[in-house]
């Protein structure tokens, strides 16, 4: 179970997060969704403890993190896989010693069956044993997704979560991305969180969905809930409306 | 009043960054005292600092002892109708100045901006975090074997520039000033001595920590996407040379009262 308790975030003078309360249930799947800059990212990242808040309260399980030290806190991040938005694989490394990479920190139990383990992984996101020799930038953006996902589930965690999981893929490569989330679903029972503003993909993979909007969780509910909502905020992002309460700051050409 | 808040905004920006800086060292500084290094990526980094900036360092080492030579040589040839204390001045020029600054200043441009880049590049693609979230410190795997490579090969690359540039003296003094080689050599160990030798290695390792603090530091904090990275090394080098130069006075100033290569 992760918990979020008032959280409020601000880089400089841009107040991103302004008091979210959040719970995610263990073995579901949430959508966290929203505009672009509303702070999807920012949130998930202090669910890891890359980012702490200014003020509110993060439990995990039943350990509160919101003031741990890194010494302290990696016992609870070796318990989470993190897709990041590109990938962020490490370029100097090849696929297999980015798979193997937090194994070797995090699970050194796994050691002895290293390769074994990397194509496991690799076979469980649909690519070949094979492309364990090579190195990121000789892979496709879709392939590049897919072994990102193979990294953050290599050393088992209990929680996955998803920054954009399908952000910047074509239509079909987006679902493959989403069968592939819910397989893992299915067969790692892992407790999941994805932001997004794909809502196909949202209705998809999600147990339930919930819309951030300025820096606040306005909406929650399972996504024939928020399919049927008649929240204002939240039909106007579902529907992809240019029209409603939510105003996007639109640069002008004349 | 604008005057006022510019500077309120600029002394809080750089308490901050200073405050950063010290957060980083003291990192860096820890782990190096605990042990905690990669070899293996040491080594690399002792390759890439070292070894493959050498021909570089050494080419401008050798003209720079060259041209002191020429231009020393036949400017006391002008004064004194002959070409005296040319082993001298290439030889305390080169040890105790030239060869730390100059050194430092091919590192800085080659090897600062490239940590600068390749740090900022990871920050702006998450890598940092994806460090992070894979168990691994940035600061101890990316950070600490810089750091040990630039304080170990800057001052060898140094003494190296130092032995190169003299013997690029030696070659003009000899070929071009007719000078014979035991009076060249025998001024160069007369004037020089090792207190000069280790006041110019003193600065050149300061100099290597001046420019692998200043490079990780705004490759760590960069933002901004490839814009802000380009413009971090800029930055990174920029500060780097800046620093040293002004550096090198302080340095020098206390080097000397402490009594070493005064």
């Amino acid at each position: 179970m992760i918990k979020l308790q008032g959280i409020e975030k601000s880089f400089g003078r841009n107040h991103v997060l302004r008091g979210v309360d959040l719970e995610i249930h263990e073995g579901e799947t949430l959508t966290i969704m929203g505009g672009s800059g509303t702070g999807k990212s920012v949130l998930i990242k202090h669910m890891v403890g890359l980012l702490k808040p200014d003020k509110g309260r993060i439990w995990i399980d039943d350990t509160e993190i919101t003031n741990l030290d890194e010494e302290a806190l990696q016992p609870i991040q070796r318990r989470f896989g993190y897709l990041f938005q590109g990938a962020a694989l490490f370029d100097s490394l090849t696929v297999g010693e980015n798979i193997s990479f937090g194994i070797k920190n995090l699970r050194p139990d796994l050691l002895p069956r290293l390769n074994e383990v990397v194509a496991e992984k690799l076979e469980l996101v649909g690519l070949k044993p094979e492309i364990a020799d090579l190195k990121p930038s000789e892979l496709s953006g879709g392939m590049k997704k897919r072994v990102g996902l193979a990294r953050a589930i290599a050393y088992e965690p209990d929680y996955i979560l998803y920054d954009e999981p399908t952000t910047g893929l074509d239509p079909i490569m987006s679902d493959v991305i989403n069968d592939l989330i819910l397989g893992l679903q299915k067969k790692l029972k892992l407790t999941s969180v994805v932001v997004t503003h794909d809502m196909n993909s949202a209705y998809k993979i999600s147990n339930r969905m919930a819309m951030l909007y300025q820096g606040k969780v306005v909406s929650i509910g399972t996504p024939d809930e928020i399919r049927n909502t008649t929240n204002p905020l939240v039909k106007q992002f579902v529907t992809g409306s240019s029209q409603g309460p939510i105003q996007m700051q639109v640069r002008t050409f004349e | 009043m604008i005057v006022v808040s510019a500077l309120g905004r600029w002394t809080l920006n750089s308490s901050e960054a200073l405050g950063k800086v010290a957060v980083m060292v003291r990192r860096t500084a820890e782990a190096i005292f605990r042990g905690q290094w990669v070899p293996v990526l040491t080594i690399e980094q002792m390759n890439e600092i070292g070894v493959a900036s050498f021909p570089v360092v050494g080419l401008t080492s050798l003209f720079t002892g060259m041209v002191l030579a020429f231009q020393s040589g036949f400017s006391f040839m002008k004064v004194f109708n002959e070409p005296i204390y040319v082993g001298s001045v290439v030889g305390l020029s080169l040890v105790k100045e030239l060869g730390p600054v100059l050194t430092a200043m091919v590192i800085s441009g080659r090897v600062g901006a490239s940590i600068t880049a390749e740090l900022g590049t990871m920050n702006v693609t998450e890598q940092l975090d994806a460090l992070y979230t894979l168990g691994t410190n940035p600061v101890k795997y990316l950070a600490v074997p810089r750091y040990i490579s630039m304080m170990i090969m800057v001052p060898l690359l140094t003494a190296l520039a130092d032995i190169i540039g003299v013997t690029g003296g030696y070659i003009v003094a000899a070929a071009q000033l007719r000078i014979p080689g035991g009076v060249y050599w025998d001024e160069v160990k007369t004037f020089v001595d090792m207190g000069d030798v280790t006041h110019g290695l003193i600065k050149s390792f300061f100099f290597g920590l001046i420019m692998v603090t200043t490079s990780c530091y705004m490759g760590f904090n960069c933002s901004g996407g490839a814009e802000g990275v380009g413009k971090a090394t800029t930055r990174a080098v920029v500060i780097s040379m800046v620093l040293i130069l002004v550096g090198d006075y302080f340095l020098s100033a206390i080097l000397v009262s402490l009594g070493i290569g005064g």
